[in-house]
């Protein structure tokens, strides 16, 4: 993918300035991570002020560093096809710069937290400074106006390429003659972005009532309608960004196997459904809001369980047609997507137990909850980025990636054990500390599990240092072979 | 609890299964074969797995969704109300009333709640959004609803053992959030 696929100099250059990027902060919020799960231990003392605020920079950090992440890799491997703006791309940089650097000053410094979510009215409690609350509030939208902002513009490359109903890929839906492949991952790619673009404007819209509230603090906003909108949002944009990470695996995973892996009817199908299915299955996080009309409690459960079958029927088999019998040599980057996609599925199988509603009365802000989004994210989008950065970099240290993969592996699951194990011993999510929960087998089992799920994180960031290595030590080759591609 | 045994045992089970398939796909990469032989085998287990998910997922939602715990689609009729508020960082509990709304308890004291009568707890919030999570005395989550303001969540539930129930508070309001929590006696 070097220099062979196509893909011109400042594509490549700031498709891997994204990444590395993301690299950097990526770590810094695992160690972030683990101070929380020392001082949820009992071990380590956090303020709870400091606890809560570095939760919530986690939480809209990792979010948002991998939805960016994944938009860049997927720009990436869009320019194959067609020539997004560099610019924007350009831009789009510094303004998530500048989103980041307000959010680690509104978090760190003026301690706002209010979680990831920033659930509505929480943000506005006078318990942080006001500055930091308009601070987030416009970090976030910068974030916003930028993700919004790339969405748009490869929406309007591909529809220029495909057509409107191309790129769904609506053609292989009826009779008529097909005058163009459509690749899978330009497929997906319109999905994922139609649906963010869709939402981020929703999002765009909330934000800019909590602006409102911020310069106006007697305003007043419907609760359960924000709630909708928040999750809404939030909810699409991490779907979307395992999305981003499933169409990599489209695009790459053939030029190990070498076979094809194309567009049919089945697939254009699946995704389409996907389309509608994303847009309705954030209704399970409103579950335990019993004042929400019972209609949208039951469409959630529905979306969420009939999620699985295109992800499983089309993606999944799709996969075993890629390497059952293919003869692939399992070199690290066929191997991290392959397991990236065994996170996806667990994480997937643990939301639609928990998009149950008769389930989810036990387990709604219980530990279940981060345990299943941390599998999604950690051991299955996480690999597949590994994967492709490495391949973007160029990288050949097979051994040294081999190695930290399997010790992401084994301290990634044991801390995810650790969320599940919880969440079904009824530990809620989100408390800095266990001992004022004054139940002590709760209490008890929230310490012990969160110091264990501690020393597994040590485990991974060890893995994670090994493979920074990997990939760092041929950063100078990469750009010496970018400066002669001239 | 029998809804969380399931979840475990249908989680624990599907890790295992989903891991052998992993196993089994990178291991299963030789001896080569033509793509179209295997295409055409493996599409015929997917019509398979196709049909049985979707049975799967059918029979689950039937069953599940013949169980949902909002008020209008419980049959039980309650017999007392007990208001509940939530509020930066504490709870406000009763006093219980009988379903014409007249108190059945002075107003202070320690929260207690009838042994085996239908309740219907009326939660809501009075700043900013917190959860209203019941547990019991081996340390069981056994029954939640959110409290948000502007609105009253109706959750119908009947105590069956006595002893000493906790709440805690389910969603996150703010820096004492761990502290929002108190406990209630069934007798
Ligand atoms: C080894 C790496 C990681 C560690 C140690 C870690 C640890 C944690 C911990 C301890 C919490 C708080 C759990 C609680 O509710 O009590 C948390 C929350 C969270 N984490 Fe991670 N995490 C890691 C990776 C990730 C990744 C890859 C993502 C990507 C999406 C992520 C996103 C989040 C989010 C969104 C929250 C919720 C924050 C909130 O409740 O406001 N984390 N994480
Ligand atoms: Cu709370």
């Amino acid at each position: 993918m070097s220099s062979d696929t196509g893909q011109g100099r400042g594509v490549r250059l700031w498709a891997g300035a994204y990444s590395i990027t993301a690299l950097i902060v990526f770590v810094v919020l695992v160690v972030l991570g683990l101070i929380m799960r020392l001082s949820q231990s009992g071990v380590v003392a956090v303020p709870a002020d400091y606890f809560y605020a570095i939760m919530t920079l986690h939480g809209l950090g990792m979010a948002g560093v991998l939805y960016t992440a994944g938009y860049a890799a997927i720009w990436f491997l869009a320019s194959k096809y067609v020539q997004p703006n560099m610019a924007l791309m350009r831009f789009n940089f510094v303004l998530i710069l500048l989103g980041v650097v307000g959010l680690i000053a509104a978090t760190l410094i003026g301690r706002f937290g209010p979680g990831w979510y920033m659930l509505y009215p929480l943000p506005f409690l006078p318990t942080w400074p006001t500055w930091s609350i308009g601070l987030a509030v416009i970090s976030v939208m910068l974030l916003g106006v930028a993700w919004l902002l790339g969405q748009l513009d490869v929406l309007r490359v591909i529809v220029g390429r495909y057509g409107l109903t191309g790129m769904l890929g609506w053609q292989y839906l009826g009779k008529g003659e097909l005058r163009e492949d459509l690749p899978p991952v330009v497929l997906i790619i319109a999905v994922s972005m139609i649906a963010g673009a869709v939402t981020t404007i929703v999002g765009a819209v909330m934000l800019m009532l909590y602006l409102a509230q911020w310069l106006a603090p007697e305003l007043q906003f419907d609760a359960l309608l924000m709630k909708n909108a928040v999750f809404l949002f939030g909810h699409t944009l991490v779907n979307i960004t395992m999305y981003c990470g499933v169409a990599v695996v489209y695009e790459l995973l053939p030029t190990f196997s070498g076979r094809p892996w194309k567009t049919n009817r089945i697939v254009a199908l699946s995704w389409n459904a996907v389309l509608l299915l994303v847009l309705v299955a954030f209704f399970h996080h409103l579950y335990m809001d019993f004042a929400q009309p019972v209609a949208f409690q039951v469409f959630g459960q529905l979306a969420s369980f009939f999620s699985a079958v295109p992800a499983t029927v089309v993606t999944i088999f799709g996969v075993m047609a890629q390497v059952y019998r293919s003869g692939i040599r399992w070199s690290f980057v066929p191997l991290s997507m392959i397991l990236g996609l065994t996170g996806w599925v667990i994480g997937g199988l643990a939301a639609v137990v928990d998009s149950t509603i008769a389930v989810n009365i036990f387990f709604h802000n219980t530990m279940w909850v981060p345990a299943h989004f941390h599998t999604y994210f950690l051991v299955g989008f996480v690999f597949i980025l590994f994967g492709f950065i490495y391949q973007l970099v160029g990288s050949k240290s097979e051994l040294m990636g081999k190695l930290s993969l399997g010790t992401m592996l084994a301290g990634g699951y044991g801390f995810l054990l650790m969320f599940y194990l919880g969440g079904l011993e009824s530990v809620p999510r989100r408390f800095a500390d266990y001992s004022s929960i004054g139940i002590s087998s709760v209490m008890e089992f929230g310490q012990m599990s969160a110091l264990v799920a501690a020393l597994c994180v040590a485990v991974f960031i060890i893995g994670l240092l090994l493979y920074y290595t990997a990939v760092f030590r041929s950063l100078g080759a990469w750009l010496a072979r970018i400066r002669m591609d001239n | 609890m029998m809804a969380i045994l399931i979840a475990g045992i249908v989680m624990l089970v599907g890790v295992i299964a989903i891991f052998l398939i992993t196993g089994w796909l990178i291991s299963g990469a030789k001896p080569v074969e033509s793509a179209e032989s295997v295409t055409a085998r493996l599409y015929k287990v997917r019509g398979r797995y196709f049909l049985l998910l979707m049975a799967v997922l059918v029979i689950m939602l039937s069953v599940t969704l013949s169980n949902l715990p909002y008020r209008s689609q419980v049959a039980v009729e309650p017999e007392y109300i007990v208001p509940v508020s939530g509020r930066i960082w504490y709870w406000e509990i009763g006093p219980i009333q009988d379903r014409d709304g007249n108190p059945l308890q002075a107003g202070s004291g320690p929260m207690v709640l009838p042994l085996g009568k239908p309740l219907e707890f009326q939660v809501t919030a009075e700043d900013v959004n917190h959860g209203f999570g019941v547990y019991d005395e081996a340390g069981q989550l056994i029954v939640q609803t959110q409290a948000m303001p502007g609105y009253v969540n109706k959750l119908v539930h009947t105590f069956t053992e006595p002893g000493e129930y906790h709440v805690l508070c389910m969603e996150y309001c703010g820096i004492a959030h761990h502290s929002m929590v108190t406990t209630i006696t069934v007798e």
